[in-house]
């Protein structure tokens, strides 16, 4: 197992390496720069003003030469300043991610804890009222795009009720405390909820469905076990798998943030971050939010891989198959 | 499907019966919701305009231009000018080194001015603002108001003379020259002037309130989100009307709406707020509980014609795309008529402005049709007019993709051109695209539509001069998009800078609107209107429709029960 660890983050490293390479010419190549930029609303601007800025900003070198710059600096821990913020890119990142994951980890939470129950329920007898129902619901979370329905719940209560604020992290001119952040958390993390819970019922559901009609599953009724325990013990185990196979896909998602909802809502999160360093052509703040973002995805995938194994023992990591 | 139809309509109805936000905010607080957050409070170096929005509560520059349109001190007791004697001519050198009049203009400092620590404002932070300026590393993106000042005489702590290489009309008024304080920035600056523009106090240490020489300090931010800016305990003037004022970010604009009727923000800025056909909606729905002020301004909306386009180079063309369009029609009925239809890019409220003998091109598509028929463009099979050799009538149309107000004008225009004979290629790309390489690198075929933020008696320079073509060898500067050359234009533009007298001005300004509307290298479209939504309770803000912000008068603002 240690070496199968060992051998997994070390794939996990260059492959990293590779990505930020990647990442650096693909953000080197997009139209405009920095100087564009800053100088392109500026009609006072002169060539002297772009042939300043550039050199200042480093970009009248050849952009192997940058990466090469950034890298000796990325190695040495010190990943530059932030165009747009003016601050170093990992003191960004400290203030951003917690907030993604508070916001989109509240969402995952919530979203398990509904979806599991309903998916069980809706599987226990396919094609009956409350599997249609439930199925409809499914349907309509997936389908709702995200802005509209973020919007709707600020019409409803925000403007309407007034019960929750309309956006934000918290209340204006000071600090409220846990209860205002939470107060400030629950539209965001209800419209993020939504799409979730509908994406695992629907997968957890399938594969509890196909879960039980498999044969391990009558013998164990056949031997007397209980339903709950067939349930619980021996199909769910298996149906679990595609659930999670998302779930370590979502990893991503939990650091690399949701954009809409973030935007919808105020909150300072890293799906913006990212988003508004691309388009402000902040190359190290953009490389670093997508660098984490894709170490997350891949540790994600390594933890998902550890949970196949200890979810099916069929499953052994690390040893090719038949020997 | 139906009951969510009919939740959608309940949701509707109930947004349009919400009361205002009253009894939402206490006085203490005016919470103003802006569409962006800014990147760099640095006033040498921020150039964003909501950058400019904060920092119009809580610094103040030396000259402005005033609501009035007219610069004004900010900072110093009186403008110099020749007539006053705070200012004089002297035999000077151009930037080529060629014999030209330079001037020595002598402001002195508002006595009672002091940064919100208690340090006096003086010389020394003027001198400093210089140093920052024009030194090639510091992060100031255009130099040229700092590197055309030879020489700062110290006269004392608050009197000095600025030497300036070359004198234009706008000499008694130092432009967009900022001060800095000294005490905090000196040591920063002078340890690393590469990495001042990160290490600026106004970044690292933004709750300072020894930055800040407004009526209002930053007293805390919470980065992209909000800034909350408290009194200045040392501003001697007069006493602002909020002890506390907060600025929220908000940056979908329909999130913004929501937060202005829910009631988490008082106020939504002119300068970044919301479009103008939200406005009006909102108007629509809520002129009861707001005041709702549109305050057409110096954003020039307008298509950039590509003359190196053969079909486009033909005048008789460039004045039947005009003709053919009924742009008052497209304010009316698009914007409620408060974007005024543009003749030129000069706005009327600007007093240079004249209507005398300059070309209108009124809708006529009679006449339209005329001058294509003329040019040797006539109707093809399918309605789309074609030259002698064939060639259709095909113009590309760009802008930004995603702005709604411009890409509906593109439609209707569309509409409008097709009904002439004339058939257009609609091609939009996101901002970064158009701007960074389109529309900067001349890459358009034919039309850009966008705008230009400009000033009071702006001279176009840079977008009408000959030299300010953008090319490789010039690396890609001046705005001169269309590539419009016209002797008669540049030494327009030369001798209105030189001339001092308004009197003589006039008539340049008259000519130079004649010969821009005649030539047509680019077609105007309509002035741009900020739409302003406030709080009933609140007064004297007063719309500049310059790039100075209403903030820059946040003092004067009052509560009117």
């Amino acid at each position: 197992m240690t070496r199968y660890l060992a051998s997994r983050l070390l794939q996990t490293l260059i492959l990293l390496l590779a990505l930020s390479a990647a990442t650096y010419g693909l953000l080197g190549l997009m139209p405009g720069d920095p100087a564009d930029l800053i100088l392109g609303a500026d009609p006072d601007a002169t060539a002297a003003d772009i042939a300043r800025i550039k050199a200042l900003y480093g970009i009248d070198r050849p952009i192997w030469e940058r990466y090469l710059d950034w890298l000796g600096g990325a190695l040495q821990g010190e990943f530059g300043y932030s165009r747009l913020y003016s601050q170093p890119v990992i003191d960004i990142v400290a203030q951003r991610l917690p907030t993604t994951l508070l916001l989109i980890g509240s969402a995952l939470v919530i979203a398990l804890s509904i979806a599991l129950p309903a998916a069980l329920r809706a599987a226990r007898n396919p094609g009956g009222t409350v599997d249609r129902a439930i199925n409809l619901v499914c349907f309509a979370g997936v389908s709702v795009p995200p802005f509209w329905f973020a919007l709707l719940m600020i019409i409803l209560f925000a403007v309407i009720l007034g019960w929750l604020p309309a956006g934000g992290m918290r209340s204006s001119g000071g600090d409220g405390g846990v209860l205002d952040r939470l107060l400030h958390l629950i539209l965001p993390v209800a419209t993020l909820s939504v799409a979730t819970v509908a994406t695992y019922t629907r997968h957890l559901r399938s594969a509890m469905i196909e879960a039980l009609s498999e044969d391990y599953v009558r013998t164990a009724r056949a031997k007397g076990i209980t339903e709950r325990r067939v349930i619980w013990r021996h199909a769910l185990r298996n149906a679990l798998l595609p659930l999670v196979t998302l779930l370590g896909l979502d990893l991503g998602a939990l650091v690399s943030g949701a954009l809409i909802t973030e935007t919808m809502f105020g909150q300072l999160g890293m799906g913006k971050t990212i988003y508004d360093a691309i388009m402000g052509n902040d190359y190290n703040l953009a490389l670093i939010g997508l660098l984490v973002a894709a170490s997350a995805t891949l540790i994600g995938n390594l933890l998902a891989d550890l949970a196949y194994a200890k979810l099916d023992p069929r499953i052994t990591l690390g040893r090719e198959p038949g020997r | 499907m139906r009951r969510i139809t009919t939740l959608t309509c309940l949701l509707a109805l109930g947004l349009a019966l919400t009361p205002g936000p009253a009894g939402a905010q206490t006085r203490e607080v005016l919470t103003i919701g802006i569409n962006q957050y800014p990147a760099n409070l640095n006033p040498s170096i921020g150039s964003m305009l909501v950058a400019s929005y904060v920092m119009g509560a809580a610094h103040r520059q030396i000259t402005i231009d005033g609501p009035d349109w007219k610069p004004q001190c900010q900072t110093c007791t009186g403008l110099p000018t020749l007539e006053n004697g705070l200012a004089e001519t002297f035999p000077s050198t151009n930037r080529d080194g060629e014999p030209s009049t330079g001037v020595r203009k002598t402001y002195t400092l508002k006595d009672d001015l002091f940064w919100g620590d208690g340090t006096p404002v003086t010389t020394d932070d003027v001198v400093f603002a210089w140093e920052v300026g024009k030194h090639p590393d510091s992060g100031v993106s255009t130099q040229t108001s700092y590197q055309d000042v030879l020489e700062i005489i110290v006269v004392d702590d608050k009197t000095f003379t600025i030497v300036d290489r070359e004198i234009d009309f706008k000499y008694p008024s130092m432009g967009d020259f900022q001060i800095l304080p000294a005490h905090l920035e000196r040591p920063i600056f002078e340890a690393d002037p590469r990495e001042y523009r990160n290490r600026t106090a106004y970044q690292t240490d933004t709750g300072n309130p020894g930055l800040y020489n407004g009526p209002y300090v930053v007293d805390s931010v919470e980065v992209g989100a909000s800034l909350t800016l408290e009194r200045n305990p040392h501003w001697k003037g007069p006493t602002p009307a909020f002890d506390r004022i907060v600025v929220r970010a908000v940056e979908n604009t329909s999130a913004l709406e929501a937060s202005l009727l829910s009631g988490s923000i008082d106020m939504i800025a002119g300068e970044a707020g919301i479009s103008i056909d939200q406005a009006i909606a909102f108007e629509q729905r809520n002129a009861d509980d707001y005041q709702i002020i549109f305050k057409p301004g110096l954003i020039y909306e307008h298509m950039d014609v590509m003359l190196d386009n053969p079909i486009l180079s033909d005048l008789r063309v460039r004045k039947a795309l005009l003709h053919a369009v009924d742009r008052q029609a497209i304010t009316d009925k698009l914007f409620s008529g408060k974007q005024p239809v543009a003749t030129t890019f000069v706005n009327p409220l600007d007093w240079v402005y004249t209507e005398d003998r300059v070309e209108t091109y009124p809708f006529d598509p009679d006449k339209a049709i005329a001058l294509l028929d003329e040019a040797g463009w006539t109707p093809g099979s399918d309605g789309i007019r074609v030259n002698a050799t064939g060639e259709r009538l095909s113009i590309s149309l760009m802008t930004t993709a995603g702005n709604r107000s411009r890409e509906l004008v593109q439609q209707v225009l569309a509409d409008y051109w097709k009904r002439v004979g004339i058939e257009t290629r609609i091609r939009n790309e996101p901002a970064r695209v158009y701007f960074g390489e389109t529309v900067s690198k001349r890459r358009f075929e034919g039309l850009a539509m966008f705008a230009w933020l400009s000033a009071p008696e702006n001279v176009p320079r840079t977008t009408l001069h000959s030299e300010s073509i953008p090319s490789e060898a010039n690396n890609w500067s001046g705005q001169n998009y269309p590539g419009y050359q016209n002797p008669a234009m540049d030494d327009l533009i030369e001798a209105i800078q030189r001339e001092l007298d308004p009197a003589l001005r006039a008539p340049m300004w008259a000519e130079l609107q004649r010969i821009y509307a005649a030539d047509l290298p680019v077609l105007p479209l309509y002035f741009r209107a900020d739409s302003y939504i406030l709080p009933k309770w609140l007064s004297e803000l007063t719309p500049t429709g310059h790039k100075y912000a209403t903030t820059n008068w946040i003092e004067m603002w009052r509560v009117t029960e």
